[in-house]
């Protein structure tokens, strides 16, 4: 009976529940799909998204520490995403994408596993094309890095973290994508949604 | 690609030999892709011969068509006719190529001749080259060659205009690695404006004597006589603005690009002297420059006109003794210093976080010293408000042309002999912006019977970031936010805040609805 009683009772009196957010991902992750969504939403329309998981896709940044307990979750403020930088980022990525989604969606332009914009192929295009799409996808990763770098700042988010924003948007690119749009896997390998 | 040899000279003089040439659908290409040719349609002409032992090679080529990808670089040439000429002989034992002439022409930017010798060519050429031109024109070299280039990544380019033609004559000598580039560079009658003609710089004229270095400077004895060049604009020119001729010594000599004297400028009735402009070295610090700046008089009626802001009196003057580049940023010391409405706004720190990105900020603080509040108010067309207001905007920045973040602490100070009055129409506009409703039913019953109250002190606290605007009163007290104290004479208000965060979208609808209802032009005067 004393056993039970201790099986029972002791780890729920000395139960502790600590939780540390080092990294606001999940909402990180909000904000990349909204961003996708407003970007791109109207031509890029992807297939099913997959609930975001923040913590998986930056393993190590969300510590969860629990002795005894159901699983805990932190309330995780909304990043800032709305400044005039980051307006003008999104509303140039926009406007660029009237451009660009042709070229996604003939395959010569694709997403990176880093979720920047490759050329992966100039088949079928003449040298005009080649030529434009190799600078529209040099402008749109410029206008990406520089959109990361943003909302770090405003965020207050170390330098460092800037890497970890880019790779949450990654899935969120990779998510919204068009079917017939090219990905590349883990492997560098691509494949067609 | 057929070749016809058209005549053949042997016997007692030189051996020659003339053939024609014609390639069509030719294609050319590098191994990685990069550097493609397609579509070539040229015809030519090649002469072979003799002279005391050594071969001469003398031609022409007309291209009919060329699409060319080199780089980011993609020209269709359809439509400019390029067309070579050359003159020349190479001595393959010593693999020495000597042009006596190699020029090249496009129909709409004009033609570049070449002459010189190329020696040790196979293995580690070595030049000492002739580079001319007489009439190379500015609008055709800039849009087949940046203009269509570059505008994709950066849109800005095709907004842009140029005319004018320029003349250069350069010597090129030394290796790949490292060589100089010295002679003179001339331009005249160049115009630069943006399409739709909403600014316009030129006509600009330069005499530029110039010498550079590649990779980057060399160290040179200080006594080297440093030739003067000119430079001259005759007019920048804005909708609403015009600056008269500028007229200033340049020297471009071992990569350093300066101005040896204080360039000076009419600027909105005042004048300005930007001194000590200069690059140390362009080609191998490109960044690396400096000047200073100093603005006197500046009329501030022209120059709110001129931006588009509501139109105000005053002028602004100031020094700013050093602005230099610090990491991406290009910083500046100094305060410039705007006299208006009855005070002064000192504007320091400024800031320009990545000048030559699309997405650049600007940083700055200000101060804000005896403001009246009575002319300020009958600018912005807010309601009659009379006092005098004072304090501190902190890490403001600007970016796409909107406030993106500031920290600003406002008041009023009691000065003796300055009433402190506010009107029912600017406590109306005052409400509004910081509840969003009208306070019109607030100031009806025994209210209604004045047109004013008096206060005791008037200000706030804001803080934008992120889009959000945080704003709280002059006082607090009981969770209050007090952005009007009324006095203990009456008729007197107070104005509580109970809503400290203002969304940016939400504030710019009720800056819009305080607009409409003051009919706010932006061309009010005091």
């Amino acid at each position: 009976m004393l056993k039970k009683f201790l099986l029972v009772f002791v780890p729920v009196l000395t139960a502790c529940v600590t939780v540390n957010i080092y990294f606001p991902a999940a909402a990180v992750q909000r904000a990349a799909d909204r961003i996708v969504e407003e970007t791109w939403g109207d031509q890029g329309k992807g297939g099913a998204k997959e609930p975001a998981k923040g913590s998986s896709l930056v393993p190590g940044k969300r510590y969860v520490v629990l002795s005894f307990a159901g699983e805990a979750f932190a309330a995780e403020p909304d990043v800032n995403v709305s400044n005039p930088a980051i307006r003008g980022l999104k509303e140039s990525i926009k406007i660029r994408s009237g451009s660009l989604i042709p070229f996604m969606d003939k395959g010569n332009a694709g997403i990176g596993r880093d979720g920047l914009l490759a050329v992966r192929t100039t088949e079928g295009l003449n040298l005009k094309e080649r030529s434009e799409v190799q600078q529209l996808v040099d402008a749109e990763n410029r206008d990406r890095e520089n959109l990361y770098a943003e909302i770090a700042k405003a965020n207050n988010f170390p330098r460092e973290r800037v890497g970890d924003i880019k790779a949450i948007f990654a899935r969120s690119w990779t998510d919204q994508a068009k079917a017939g749009w090219w990905i590349q896997d883990a492997q560098g390998n691509w494949k067609k949604k | 690609m057929s070749v016809t040899s058209d005549t053949v000279k042997a016997g007692a003089g030189p051996i020659e030999i003339a053939a024609g040439f014609e390639i069509a659908g030719g294609r050319f290409s590098n191994p990685e892709g990069t550097r493609i040719g397609e579509h070539l349609n040229a015809k030519g002409r090649l002469i072979f011969s003799q002279r005391d032992g050594e071969p001469f090679v003398k031609g022409e080529a007309r291209i009919e068509s060329l699409e060319l990808l080199w780089g980011s670089f993609f020209g269709d040439f359809k439509e400019q006719k390029p067309a070579i000429e050359m003159d020349g002989r190479y001595r393959s034992a010593a693999g020495e190529l000597t042009l006596d002439k190699f020029r090249i022409s496009l129909a709409s930017a004009g033609s570049v001749e070449l002459k010189g010798r190329i020696q040790h060519l196979p293995d580690d050429p070595a030049f000492n080259m002739e580079v001319r031109s007489d009439d190379l024109r500015h609008a055709g070299f800039y849009d087949f060659f940046i203009k269509d280039t570059f505008k994709i990544g950066y849109p800005i380019l095709g907004e842009i205009g140029t005319t004018g033609r320029s003349s250069f004559t350069l010597r090129a000598q030394g290796s790949l690695g490292s060589f100089t580039v010295d002679g003179n560079l001339r331009l005249a009658e160049s115009v630069i404006q943006e399409k739709t003609g909403s600014w316009r710089v030129g006509p600009i004229g330069l005499d530029l004597p110039l010498k550079l270095r590649f990779p980057e400077a060399l160290k040179e004895s200080s006594n080297e006589a440093v030739p003067f060049g000119k430079l001259t604009i005759q007019q920048i020119q804005t909708q609403s603005t015009k600056i008269p001729a500028i007229s200033a010594p340049i020297v471009l000599w071992n990569n350093s690009l300066r101005f040896p004297e204080p360039v000076q400028l009419s600027l909105f009735g005042g004048t300005g002297s930007i001194e000590d402009l200069a690059w140390r070295d362009i080609i191998g610090a490109p960044r690396d420059m400096g000047l200073s700046l100093r603005l006197d008089g500046l009329r501030l009626s022209d120059l709110t006109e001129a931006l588009g802001w509501y139109r105000f009196n005053g002028t602004l003057s100031g020094s700013i003794p050093g602005v230099r580049w610090v990491g991406d940023s290009l910083k500046s010391d100094g305060t410039i210093t705007l006299n208006a409405f009855g005070g002064k706004i000192s504007v320091r720190g400024m800031e320009i976080e990545q000048p030559l990105s699309p997405g650049r900020s600007i940083k700055m603080a200000a101060r804000l010293d005896g403001l009246n509040l009575e002319q300020a108010s009958a600018t912005f067309q807010f309601g009659h408000i009379s006092g005098v207001l004072a304090g501190a905007i902190d890490g403001l920045v600007l970016s796409q042309g909107q406030a993106a973040a500031f920290n600003a602490d406002l008041q009023t100070v009691a000065q003796r002999g300055v009433g402190q009055w506010i009107s029912v129409e600017a406590l109306n506009n005052l409400t509004v912006i910081s509840s969003g409703n009208d306070g019109g039913s607030v100031f009806g019953g025994i209210a209604s019977f004045f047109d004013s109250f008096r206060y005791s002190k008037l200000g706030f606290k804001a803080a934008l970031k992120n889009d959000t605007l945080l704003l709280r009163g002059v006082e607090t007290g009981e969770g209050k936010e007090y952005l009007v104290v009324g006095s203990w004479l009456p008729p007197t208000v107070n104005i509580i805040s109970y809503t400290q965060e203002i969304s940016f979208s939400e504030l710019l609808r009720r800056l819009e609805r305080v607009q409409k209802k003051t009919g706010g032009a932006q061309s009010a005067q005091p």
